[in-house]
């Protein structure tokens, strides 16, 4: 045994080198991206690829997992909107190298469009999830993720919020991972090629498979119970259990959850044995309606006790509990700091020159440029999520708007933004889509894109995307006299049908990063 | 049961990250328990960036509950009003008094005032790390000030600080040394 201090992503990252993966497959996405860009840095060689998408993660892990290897995915929690319909299919599939899927949540949005709740999809998929509550546990029930996926033949989902993913402890590592699993290939079609005929049969196979997640989770040390007042008692999971016994008493009883299905014979022992009963958890009060079906004495966010929206915290738990909390008074009238372009990225030029154009509508998309949203720009009316800024841009010139920008980054454009300009062309659809390429994804630490010229890759260049759909485009380097760039978007402008310009200028934060 | 609660505030570029880390690393080295955390998401845009780190015998939430910080640091005085409901009643805020850059205009000196009201340890850590010949290492300075405060050994930070930047040594001792130098005087 030795000591790290890690920090949850890390932590995962570590728990899947250690457990014998032989590939990690992303997207980057805050809170996530760390995990993958730990393992690519680890020195292990552990094989990583950054895919142009969730959904290509996910379906690169399961193939490795068909292949017999052990594989992880990492994502952000919207990402797994991207993935979930490989995800969900593969637990009719099943797989065969043991393949775990973490997912960042990121209650309180503090990088996100959304806090949606993880957990949910694991329900829906009908498989094993853990939620570690600190980053040793974090490493330990990685590893147990990998063992339980090959005994269940399932993906078992790993759901880490903010806090954990950026929150730092040390951590005891093993000294010695497990070696890799045998590449082999065992086909089976009747589980793998899900024809309706077959697929019949798997679901009947993945319902029946649901006694044994619910066994594996009534027996799993993840779960624990501290019995101690009959009174009262808290049932949390996750992080949110670390913020509860922040304020833990020594009297109160804690039944601490860490896998799902929930262990509903523990739970049921525990409600026998307590009266009030308090649940801490992170995200929708998925525990809370599982008991509240139980027993009327149950208190979460279903009753009020705590907000339905954004983190938990341990101040949340304080007020809950009625213990002494009176924070000073916030100071007010403090001037605002809005995020904005780093200064001399190009972006700054672009924004500035497109607001002088000012278009009727902006549709715009994920990434550093939904900054310009804020002053001093204020160049942006729509972002929804991946790629819809094209997909948007569409529908408003079908039912006639005139000319709609559509404004997404280069990775963005690849992620999802590629089968909406298809559309756009082939439905004639008169758009400016306003590419803007720093050459990498920069908002989440500088990962690749598809076009990166990096070593043993092939750059696929949007130039020839853009060519290969015969659309009209051109370069803009937004460093150029302002004259030129409007000159540059009226001409665009004019121009019938679907076009679009790229505003060129690399990414200069990662630019001073690669000097250091 | 003995606990030490940091929250340190600041915008992107400012250091803050390593600050609390070393903090984590000298706490660690003298045998206690550490939490670290950070909300970092648009940091390199230049928006506000928090770390907060927790120092005890055991610590459960990576969590800073508010009103119950030991130390408020701020590398920059808008963002440690910003952060001022994190203050505990005993709690010690230090701020360095040199402005990061911002867009919108206001008037320091009425900031400036506020802080004062406000019981902050106000020090030019900037004009310090420029002394010490590093403009980078205005983070140091506040490590410097408030180790006046924490329980370590000046030993164990200058182990730490040596470990763990590998530029700039000597500016940076330099830099410790000014912060510590300049706190005792107000404190």
């Amino acid at each position: 045994m030795s000591f790290k201090i890690l920090t949850g992503d890390e932590a995962v990252a570590w728990g899947a080198i250690h457990a014998g993966i032989t590939i990690s497959t992303a997207y980057p996405g805050t809170p996530a991206s760390e995990i993958q860009e730990t393992i690519a840095s680890s020195g292990t060689g552990t094989k990583y690829v950054w895919a142009v998408n969730e959904k290509v993660a996910y379906e690169n892990a399961l193939g490795a997992s068909y292949a017999n290897q052990r594989a992880l995915i990492s994502m952000k929690h919207i990402g797994l909107n991207v993935a979930a319909d490989p995800f969900i299919n593969s637990t009719f599939t099943g797989v065969n190298g043991g393949l775990v899927l973490a997912v960042g949540d990121d209650p309180s949005m503090y990088s996100s469009q959304n806090e949606q709740d993880s957990r949910f999809y694991a329900q829906f998929a009908k498989t094993f999830s853990m939620e570690p509550s600190d980053p040793q546990e974090a490493y330990e029930m990685t590893m147990e993720a990998f063992e339980i996926s090959e005994r269940l033949r399932l993906p078992v989902l790993l759901r880490l919020v903010t806090r954990l993913c950026y929150g730092e402890s040390p951590v005891h590592l093993k000294e010695n991972g497990k070696g890799k699993n045998e590449l082999k290939l065992e086909k089976d079609v009747r589980r793998w090629v899900v024809v309706p005929s077959h697929a019949r049969m798997l679901h009947k196979s993945l319902n029946e498979k649901q006694k044994v997640l619910e066994e594996i989770s009534e027996n799993s040390p993840f779960n624990s119970m501290v019995l101690k007042s009959k009174k009262r008692g808290i049932i949390a999971s996750g992080i949110a259990y670390a913020h509860a016994m922040e304020h833990w008493d020594g009297e109160t009883s804690v039944l601490k959850i860490g896998t799902y299905p929930l262990p509903m014979k523990m739970i049921r022992k525990f409600m026998d044995y307590c009266g009030e009963i308090l649940v801490v958890e992170e995200g929708e009060p998925i525990i809370e309606k599982a008991l509240a079906e139980l027993s009327p004495k149950v208190h979460g966010k279903l009753d009020g006790t705590f907000p339905r929206q954004w983190e938990m915290t341990p101040d949340l738990v304080a007020k809950a509990l009625r213990l002494p909390y009176s924070p000073p008074t916030p100071v007010e009238n403090l001037p605002p700091r809005y995020p904005t372009f780093c200064p001399g990225c190009g972006y700054n030029f672009t924004f500035k020159a497109l607001k002088k154009i000012n278009p009727q509508v902006i549709t715009g998309d994920i990434g550093c440029y939904s900054l310009a949203v804020f002053p001093p720009f204020e160049a942006m009316d729509t972002t929804v999520c991946m790629g819809a800024s094209i997909g948007m841009a569409l529908g408003l010139a079908y039912v006639g708007v005139k000319k709609p920008v559509a404004v997404i980054g280069d990775s963005t454009f690849f992620h999802a933004g590629l089968p909406a300009m298809v559309d756009a062309v082939h439905n004639n659809a008169d758009i400016l889509v306003l590419i803007m390429d720093n050459e990498l994804v920069a908002m989440t630490g500088g990962q690749p894109t598809p076009a990166s010229a990096d070593e043993g890759k092939t750059p696929v260049t949007l130039e020839q995307v853009l060519t290969g759909l015969g659309v009209t485009f051109d370069v803009l380097n937004p460093y150029r006299p302002e004259e030129e760039l409007l000159a540059k978007f009226k001409e665009m402008l004019e121009k019938p049908g679907p076009v679009v310009l790229i505003s060129r200028s690399p990414c200069i934060t990662e630019a001073k990063r690669r000097a250091k | 049961m003995k606990k030490i609660d940091v929250v340190i505030a600041g915008v992107g570029g400012q250091g803050n990250l390593l600050l609390a880390k070393l903090i984590t690393l000298t706490a660690l080295a003298e045998g206690w328990a550490v939490k670290r955390s950070e909300i970092k998401g648009l940091a390199q845009r230049g928006g506000s960036v928090l770390s907060q780190v927790r120092i005890g015998e055991k610590i459960w939430s990576p969590l800073i509950e508010l009103g119950s910080a030991d130390f408020l640091l701020g590398l920059e005085p808008v963002e440690a009003l910003r952060n001022y409901q994190f203050l505990g009643p005993q709690g010690k805020a230090i701020v360095s008094s040199n402005f990061a850059p911002n867009p919108i205009k206001f008037s320091e000196e009425e900031i400036l005032e506020k802080a004062r009201s406000l019981n902050f340890l106000l020090i030019p850590a900037l004009d310090l790390a420029k002394k010490a010949g590093s403009p980078q290492s205005a983070n140091i300075v506040i490590l410097g000030a408030v180790s006046h405060f924490l329980p370590f050994a000046l030993s164990t930070y200058e182990k730490v600080l040596k470990e763990n930047l590998k530029r700039l040594q000597e500016e940076n001792l330099k830099a410790f040394a000014l912060g510590r130098e300049e706190i005792q005087k107000l404190a």
